[in-house]
């Protein structure tokens, strides 16, 4: 479970802007990062201590069934000027899908932003392979990437309830000053599929 | 941009796990643990139906490769639709490209981990499990072989067309849909949620007094939150009173005291509705009368937001009366200590089945600690056979496993129960962190271990002799005996054994004083055996904890009656009808108060709407030749809201009056109404006879007979009809059950001395 120092290596994307899609969208940070109102974002640009990102999707069982925990977290970080993202991967959720959902699970609430990442550059820079899975940034490095805690064993299975917060506790240590003590774990969640065309 | 992701993020590991998967499941050989990439030298798997065959000609074909259109998307379809489609069940849709190609990964995993189709126990019993929803090894293979190949779409034009579920109620329209109210609201966050809905009486808003009921069948509203539902019944009132206890609708938790199941165990899981889930074994039906309420359980899940749960539920009703009566049969049940930290706690249970038959069904039990469950059967001087075993046992995915060949079960025949728990900090369902030491209870912290079968006796009198031996089993361990003796009380009642039943329900109440319906029914004993004293006290007793107590105030009037006191006794049952105003007893004893004292409160609760004092004023006239009087009086009450009751009263009167085919249409529209109603088809059976139409009235009579097996009426009605169409010995036969119904009636006795003389003469 505890971290290997590959995990803490930053991920520079030393991609030519040229070269991407969302031309538009590339001078602002991550490439097409955009908010629901189709604003470029750069999450991990900001002048907070820690940027926390959360990897969801809408029709995702393991990653919905968090939807209290998050407003929980988000009501917590944003006490202490963290910010959290909700980051939706999937190209094919709309800012209108997304905004439903917000609604519906409650996750229409202060200290969340929702943006969507429709070319996983952040996808590749949390290095976040499932829904839900957290990682949080501190300076623009990568502090800590894997699950939000240890509710979920594997897929299908949970605990009646969590015994390690990861994600909190990484926040805590970067606030703090310091590296997490777990830096890296194994998300458990649903695949976040890879770009269509995209050779697996 | 994607595959820039993908080399950071170092390929997937998840593609060696699904490559061993398939390996170790009998896979093609050259999937073997090779590199994923898409390389022609190392062709990814074979189609599956050649994957059991390694010798191949020396010049082997390019294989064609998996995809989805012509390889997976008929196993998805047929293992994984019927939930992973639109409104189902299922998180999201995998019928289509665009579901499918989402969650490519996803699939692969659970399928190779075993997890999805959910499916948990394995059997040695030939034939397996007729509702077995996982997959062979060979589709496994198929899926398997497809992700090593990079998930290929294939050519759409191959896919073939996706099966269509049948809409709405996939049995048909059923009889008679009850809906739960949808007001009760799952709430956002935790577990596992049970909540116990109770639908009262179901029956009291049709013409129906007693339903015999062959399938059910479940429609969450909202399909996503249910893992499972149980339907029980319950005579006893105690789930109304749980659930007016209790702010929400319903009641919460899985404790559901005197609630019982109606002989068969009714589970729904997802995937389970239609034809072949719901209907219990081949000729088997339960028993719901107008005054039984049922009572679903189900288990939920929560989603993340708040949920709204509602439920219709269809019934179907038996046309014919079923052959066959089932009874669930428990094992298990031991009483649990396990200590902290107990990674293998052992328990066993052992029961003899005392009579011929077939068990149908299995449904494991336990908590989070669970692990482990094996069952076997051993025949008198045979050889066990594992006829369940479910390893790794999951509280979230809780089933009903149904053998397809039901199995038999030889008299004497030993049923074994193992389960073992996992106290472990290793177990990750454990509750407690760290583990603690955890006992028997209903709470889910706490523990269980059961397992609850469908029995099928091989005779249809079997039935009473296992109950017999299921309360007597279950007083011999100690569990619920204060239920265990009135249940036993009520088998002996049930079978004429009037002092020994007296004895249990006195055994009940010494455990639990306040249990009315020991009290009640020890009341009614007693006064049936003409310990006048002794009832009065204990309806007495029954008053003062349920004022206006039918049965008690109608135990009180018989007493008042065997002592002279007639307007005491026609006071006490009038007020057991203002009580009940369809209470039979308290109906039959003012029609039989001497000299027509009760007849003028007939008439006030006839006036009221009670059809049942309709009928017994009817009876009445009939009994003193008013025939014309009766008729009218029954057509004056028979609207279309008439029960069938009523119906076959006004068609039997309406033969009396001398007006055969009036009558015989009339028991016609009673028996298409209530095909399983025993009394309207003996009425027409036997109106049908009277009239010398002997082979129209045969299937009636018959029909009858195996309804109510125990009506010697009806076995003197086959009698005749037997002796008439010529076969004595059948006819002495049937006289000879009516003698031993009613020994008391000598009109049966004659009527077999007559046969048996017939029958020495030639």
């Amino acid at each position: 479970m505890s971290a290997p120092s590959r995990a803490l290596r930053v991920l520079r994307l030393a991609v030519p802007c040229a070269l991407l899609a969302a031309v538009a969208a590339c001078s602002a940070g991550p490439a097409g990062v955009v908010d629901l109102e189709g604003r470029a974002v750069d999450p991990l640009e900001d002048d907070s201590a820690a940027q926390v990102l959360v990897f969801v999707r809408t029709d995702c069982p393991i990653a919905n069934r968090y939807a209290p925990e998050l407003r929980r977290l988000a009501e917590d970080f944003a006490s202490r000027r963290v910010a959290l993202s909700l980051v939706y991967p999937d190209p094919d959720e709309g800012p209108e899908q997304i905004a439903t959902h917000l609604a519906e699970y409650g996750l229409k609430a202060p200290g969340i932003r929702a943006l969507r990442d429709p070319e996983h550059s952040l996808v590749a820079r949390a290095q976040a392979r499932v829904t839900p899975s957290a990682a949080v940034f501190a300076g623009g490095e990568l502090a800590y990437t894997g699950s939000i805690d240890d509710m979920w064993v594997e897929f299908g299975r949970a605990r009646p309830h969590a015994s390690k917060r990861y994600l909190a506790q990484a926040v805590d240590a970067v606030l703090a000053g310091k590296p997490p003590e777990v830096a890296e774990t194994k998300a458990i969640g649903c695949y976040i599929p890879p770009l269509e065309g995209a050779t697996p | 941009m994607s595959a820039w992701a993908h080399a950071l993020r170092g390929g997937r590991p998840l593609l060696l796990a699904v490559l061993l998967a398939a390996s170790s499941c009998g896979g093609p050989p050259q999937g073997g643990t090779e590199a994923p990439a898409a390389s022609t030298s190392a062709p990814a798997a074979a189609p599956p139906d050649a994957a059991p065959e390694p010798a191949e000609p020396a010049e082997p074909a390019e294989p064609a490769p998996v995809t989805w259109a012509s390889d997976v998307a008929p196993i998805l379809d047929a293992h994984c639709g019927v939930c992973h489609r639109e409104g189902q069940s299922g998180p999201f849709e995998l019928l289509t490209w665009a579901g499918v190609s989402d969650h490519t990964d996803q699939i692969a995993e659970v399928v190779g981990t075993g997890y999805m189709p959910p499916w948990k126990a394995t059997t040695r019993h030939p034939g397996g499990f007729a509702n077995d929803r996982s997959l062979d090894e060979a589709d496994k293979a198929t899926i398997a072989a497809w992700a090593a190949g990079g998930y290929l779409k294939g050519d759409p034009a191959l896919r073939p067309p996706i099966p269509e579920l049948p809409g709405g109620w996939p049995m048909g329209e059923p009889d008679l849909v009850v809906e739960v109210p949808a007001e009760y609201l799952l709430p956002a966050e935790g577990t596992d949620y049970y909540r116990n809905f109770v639908i009262e009486a179901p029956l009291a808003s049709t013409s129906a007094d007693s339903r015999w009921v062959r399938a059910w069948d479940f429609r969450p509203l909202n399909p996503r939150v249910v893992h499972h539902a149980i339907l029980n019944v319950d005579r006893t009132g105690w789930a109304r009173r749980a659930a007016a206890a209790d702010p929400e609708p319903g009641f919460g938790g899985m404790d559901t005291g005197d609630v019982q199941s109606p002989g068969l165990y009714l589970v729904w899981a997802p995937g389970s509705s239609g034809a072949s889930g719901l209907t219990g074994p081949a000729g088997t039906a339960w028993e719901l009368d107008r005054k039984t309420d049922l009572v679903l359980q189900l288990h939920m899940q929560p989603t993340g937001k708040p949920e709204p749960v509602g439920v219709r539920l269809g019934l179907y009703f038996a046309a014919e009366p079923p052959p066959r009566r089932p009874l669930t049969v428990r094992i298990g049940d031991v009483p649990l200590d396990i200590p902290p930290g107990e990674a293998d706690y052992r328990v066993t249970d052992q029961l003899t089945l005392p009579v011929d038959g077939e068990l149908y069904s299995a449904f494991p039990h336990a908590h989070y600690l669970g692990k482990r469950f094996v069952l076997t059967l051993t025949p008198p001087g045979g050889e066990p056979l594992e006829i369940l075993r479910v390893e790794n046992w999951d509280f979230v995915w809780q089933d009903q496993y149904r053998w397809a060949q039901p199995v038999p079960v030889e008299a004497g025949s030993v049923l074994d129960l193992e389960i073992v728990y996992d106290n472990s900090e290793h177990n990750p369902s454990n509750p407690n962190i760290p583990p603690a030491r955890v006992r028997t209870g209903e709470r889910s912290v706490d523990e269980m271990g059961n397992v609850t079968l469908d029995f099928v006796p091989a005779r249809a009198d079997g039935g009473i002799a296992l109950r017999e031996w299921k309360y007597r089993r279950e007083l011999a361990q100690g569990q619920d005996p204060a239920r265990a003796h009135y249940n036993l009380g009520n088998v002996l009642r049930d079978r004429g054994e009037r002092e020994a039943a007296v004895d249990e329900y006195r055994a009940a109440l010494a455990l639990e004083p306040g249990h009315v319906h020991a009290l009640t029914n020890l009341a009614v004993t007693l006064q049936e055996l003409g310990r006048d004293a002794e009832a009065a006290t204990a309806a007495a007793k029954v008053l003062k904890r349920v004022p206006g107590e039918p049965a008690a105030l109608t135990t009180l009037g018989l007493v008042d009656k065997a002592a002279g006191r007639v307007a005491a006794a026609r006071g006490r049952f009038e007020r057991a009808l203002g009580a009940d105003p369809g209470y039979a007893p308290a109906i039959n004893n003012l029609g039989a108060l001497d000299g027509g004292a009760g007849v003028e409160a007939l008439e006030r609760v006839a006036a009221g709407g009670s059809a049942l004092a309709v009928m017994k004023l009817a009876e009445l006239d009939l009994e003193a030749g008013r025939a014309a009087e009766a008729v009218a009086r029954l057509q004056a009450a028979a609207g279309a809201e008439a029960p069938v009751a009523l119906r076959v009263a006004l068609g039997s009167a309406l033969v009396k009056q001398g007006r055969a085919a009036d009558g015989i249409a009339e028991l016609r529209r009673a028996v298409e109404a209530a095909p399983a109603d025993a009394d309207a088809r003996f009425r027409l059976g036997g109106a049908l006879l009277a009239m010398g139409r002997k082979a129209e009235a045969r299937p009636h009579l018959e029909a009858a007979a195996r309804l109510r097996p125990e009506a010697a009426p009806v076995q003197e009605a086959l009698g005749v009809l037997q002796a008439q169409s010529g076969d004595l010995r059948g006819a002495a036969e049937h006289f000879r059950r009516a003698v031993e119904l009613a020994p008391e009636d000598p009109k049966h006795r004659a009527n077999l001395q007559r046969i048996e003389r017939m029958l020495g003469d030639r």
